[in-house]
């Protein structure tokens, strides 16, 4: 865009010095409690990887890996990098703004606030006190807890900028400004639900393909803004530090923010690919996210290039090395990604570990050695000496490296043999790995090795916890100071006006509206609007360079100066992709012929699908079958967007450790899943799956299921009165049905008010009509799964 | 079907005007830094470097 804005005066401004000190305190606080977080979350995941190879690691009811698998992902994501993310964040922004935090007490209250988050989804979700949505898992008032912490962090944030001597921001601010807004825009929208009268439960207010839309839309952008921008920001102050030479190419960095900020909203629904989800979402995901390709890249050789005339230091200090390899972990997960995102591509790996395999390549590698780098760095200036063992690091560094490369190729060869076993058939078409344990048997060994690999890179952790506190334990805490230089009186600068209506933002508010125009106009008409735009895009550029003028300040030059409405544009660049891709899914109601109609669920079975949730079924079982011939031959006939309309929250799932369940209704009596849930190897030999047999003897509340029913009534399932008021009654029903056919099969203790029976009610109720019976009676039980 | 819905939704224009939106800030952003003074980015890249200048400590 071309410089078209006013001349700002230039007149000669007085200026005074000032001496001021650095909130290095904070700093330190979280470096702390990233590192804790981290050896807590990353045990979580030596542990649930143990119970993957070993099934008897798991202790029902409370240990089992369904639970503690939504540990380790809240615990690293959130625990770990984010508290890593607040520490560089403090002390990055204070140097660049040159200006102290603006509330110490903000920042105390931020500091514990997010502790006791912590602490909270550590004792909530081992419970089972879920939402059942991956990394959002925690209940409504922990979430609101969650939003009233960003908010102090934002205060701290925005507040800071606004008392900043330096004009210009960074551009290692202009992601952390990203961060903040795009983050609770996350948080808020994602976790919209109807709390269950005076419990600890909720139920989302999205349901089925919407809800998977908004999930994943989160879910990928949680990725997106907690564990990249804010490590890219800290990237673009920590690596030029350490390096003592700048950033590559600051040209390179801006446009890598504003591509990055833009195309990553809309990288979403790459997740739920070949799926019910209506396939203008899937192609819009899949596009977005082949086309993240180019900023990421440009951002991770941006990295890469700033160590050029460097890399002998590389060689000699650990913090160069974690960086060095950090960056480069994040080009290789970062060319992953898209290439996963790939529809046939996604058809072989989803569900699988390739998955797996694939954003532990970025968390290990990219935020895990990031991290580590940043400590080491930063916690010797924070105590005021060498870091004590330079050995110790570079060991670090080396057991972390090869703990990666195990942990990611033990789940590259997983993963692509899971995808090729489910996909392969014999010369008469039919599967010719028909039981699924068979799959999971042949992969057993790489989950050996992803326990080797993952317990090789806890022990550089522990090494580094040692290293650190053994730093600061022979220095002494100290606070920063610096001299800053602050003109007597404000200097002229550009106003909101200019900036806000500058000749570029008036170019794109031109092609917006045309744009817009083309979703009230027909076909025909709207074919030539978007050539309009695309016209009016190129010659309008061509005229704002041509009529540039080089003697005054640039638009963006002042938009870099001008914190709020900075934000006010990133805002504008996140809300564009969401809105485009969510509002179209979330407005147009299901119009289904009467007999496509699918019934809600019966009060039992949402009793037993709350026990579904509570237990983490979906962590290993989906409940999606793909559009592939292969996927209908082993589970039945595709899934449909009216299958789970009445899913809150939907349990499309992410991962195939066992069956999808999607069409599970009616396939195996009540005695099977009986059997199944106390002992799986019973009926199923070579069977990976956790025992539950403290459900056969755990009860349900059946006074609570009206008050859940409500609730669920609230977010659009369609229950009257009657179905509320009869919840109990009906209850009894359906549960002496279940045990009476139980009772026939030889279980003569089964208690009607058992959460097995409920469960089991939920899972023959999977895929089949409401109205039809739930359960078939008296049919032989298999062993074949 | 709800998909059949969505595909003939005009509310799916939406996307596509994100996208051209997209283009316009993307061509511009692009050319805006390609065509900014050297010495101008070149003080920006420096900035991580000099916030230490004349910094000292203060034991706590």
């Amino acid at each position: 865009m071309s410089s078209e804005a006013p001349a700002i005066a230039a007149a000669p401004l007085a200026v005074e010095t000032r001496r001021i000190t650095y909130n290095d305190w904070i700093a330190r606080w979280f470096v702390a409690a990233s590192v804790v977080w981290g050896l807590v979350g990353m045990l979580v995941g030596a542990l649930v990887a143990l119970q993957l190879a070993f099934w008897q690691a798991n202790l029902p009811p409370y240990l089992t890996f369904g639970r503690l698998r939504p540990l380790h992902t809240n615990a690293v994501i959130f625990a770990f990098v984010g508290n890593m993310m607040f520490a560089g964040i403090y002390y990055s922004t204070q140097r660049l703004v040159k200006a102290r935090l603006a509330s110490d007490l903000l920042a105390k209250i931020h500091f514990w606030g997010w502790q006791l988050i912590i602490v909270a989804a550590a004792i909530t979700l081992p419970l089972g006190f879920t939402q059942g949505k991956e990394y959002a898992e925690l209940e409504w008032p922990i979430d609101i807890a969650i939003a009233l912490v960003w908010v102090v962090f934002a205060i701290e944030f925005f507040w800071t900028l606004a008392r900043r001597t330096e004009k210009h921001l960074y551009v290692a601010l202009w992601f952390y400004i990203s961060t903040i807004i795009t983050v609770a825009v996350l948080h808020i929208v994602n976790s919209l639900a109807i709390p269950v009268l005076a419990g600890l439960k909720s139920y989302s207010i999205f349901g089925g393909a919407q809800d998977a839309l908004v999930q994943w839309w989160y879910g990928h952008n949680a990725v997106a803004f907690v564990l990249t921008t804010p490590i890219l920001g800290i990237m673009y102050y920590f690596l030029p530090k350490a390096a003592e030479r700048p950033v590559y190419s600051y040209r390179l960095s801006v446009i890598h923010f504003w591509s990055l900020v833009f195309v990553y909203i809309w990288a979403g629904p790459h997740h739920p690919l070949n799926t019910a989800l209506p396939d203008w979402a899937q192609t819009l995901g899949m596009i977005f996210s082949v086309m993240l390709w180019a900023p990421s890249w440009g951002g991770m050789l941006n990295g890469l290039l700033t160590l050029k005339g460097a890399w002998g230091k590389v060689r000699s200090d650990p913090v160069l090395k974690f960086f060095a390899a950090g960056v480069t972990f994040y080009g290789m997960a970062t060319f992953e990604g898209p290439l996963l995102s790939i529809k046939a591509v996604n058809g072989l790996a989803h569900y699988t570990d390739w998955i797996i395999g694939h954003v532990h390549a970025g968390a290990l590698g990219w935020n895990g050695f990031m991290a580590a780098g940043m400590f080491y760095w930063m916690v010797p200036r924070l105590y005021g000496r060498e870091l004590w063992s330079k050995r110790l690091a570079d060991g670090h560094f080396w057991l972390g490296t090869f703990g990666i490369l195990l942990y990611v190729a033990a789940m590259w060869v997983s993963g692509i043999t899971q995808g090729l076993m489910w996909r392969a058939v014999d010369s008469t078409g039919a599967l010719q790995y028909p039981n699924f344990v068979e799959t999971v048997n042949a992969i057993r060994p790489m989950y050996w090795m992803r326990l080797v690999g993952g317990s090789m890179y806890l022990a550089g952790m522990c090494m580094m916890a040692y290293n650190l506190w053994r730093t600061a334990r022979a220095g002494k805490a100290v606070d920063a100071q610096a001299t800053v230089v602050v003109p007597s009186a404000a200097p002229a600068e550009a106003t909101w006006v200019e900036v806000l209506f500058g000749k570029p933002v008036m170019l794109v508010t031109i092609v917006a509206v045309v744009a817009a125009t083309m979703a009230v106009v027909n076909n025909e008409a709207s074919m030539f609007l978007a050539a309009l735009a695309v016209v009016t895009v190129i010659l309008g550029t061509i005229a704002l360079r041509l009529a540039a003028d080089h003697t005054r300040v640039h638009w963006h030059r002042m938009l870099e100066g001008r914190a709020l409405l900075f934000t006010v544009f990133v805002v504008i660049a996140v809300l564009a992709g969401g809105v485009a891709e969510i509002v179209p899914s979330l407005l147009a109601t299901p119009a289904l012929a009467a007999t496509d109609q699918p019934q809600p669920y019966k009060p039992l079975e949402v009793e037993g699908r709350d026990i579904y949730i509570r237990e983490g079924c979906y962590t290993c079982h989906s409940q999606m079958i793909r559009t592939f011939d292969f996927e209908a031959k082993r589970y039945g006939e595709a899934s449909t967007m009216a299958d789970s309309m009445y899913d809150h929250p939907f349990q499309w799932g992410s991962k195939r450790t066992g069956p999808d369940l999607a069409r599970e209704g009616g396939k195996y009596p009540n005695l099977w899943h009986w059997r199944h849930m106390i002992d799986p190897r019973s009926v199923s030999t070579g069977s990976i799956m956790p025992p539950f047999p403290t459900l056969a003897t755990s009860e349900i509340d059946s006074s609570r299921t009206g008050d859940k029913m409500h609730a669920l009534r609230a977010v659009g399932v369609p229950y009257d009165d009657d179905d509320i008021a009869s919840a109990e009654a009906d209850e009894s029903l359906q549960a002496a049905q279940i045990v009476d056919n139980l009772r026939s099969d030889g279980v003569g203790d089964a208690n009607p008010k058992s959460e097995l029976v409920a469960l089991i009610a939920y899972l023959q109720r999977l895929g089949v009509s409401g109205q039809k019976p739930a359960a078939p009676a008296g049919a032989p039980v298999s062993m074949a799964r | 079907m709800h998909a059949e819905l969505l595909a003939k939704s005009p509310l799916l224009m939406l996307p596509l005007a994100a996208m051209l939106v997209f283009l316009a800030v993307w061509i511009g952003t692009t050319l805006h830094a390609l065509t900014r003074p050297r010495a101008q980015m070149d003080a920006a890249a420096r900035m991580p470097l000099r916030d230490g200048e004349g910094d000292d400590h203060e034991r706590r």
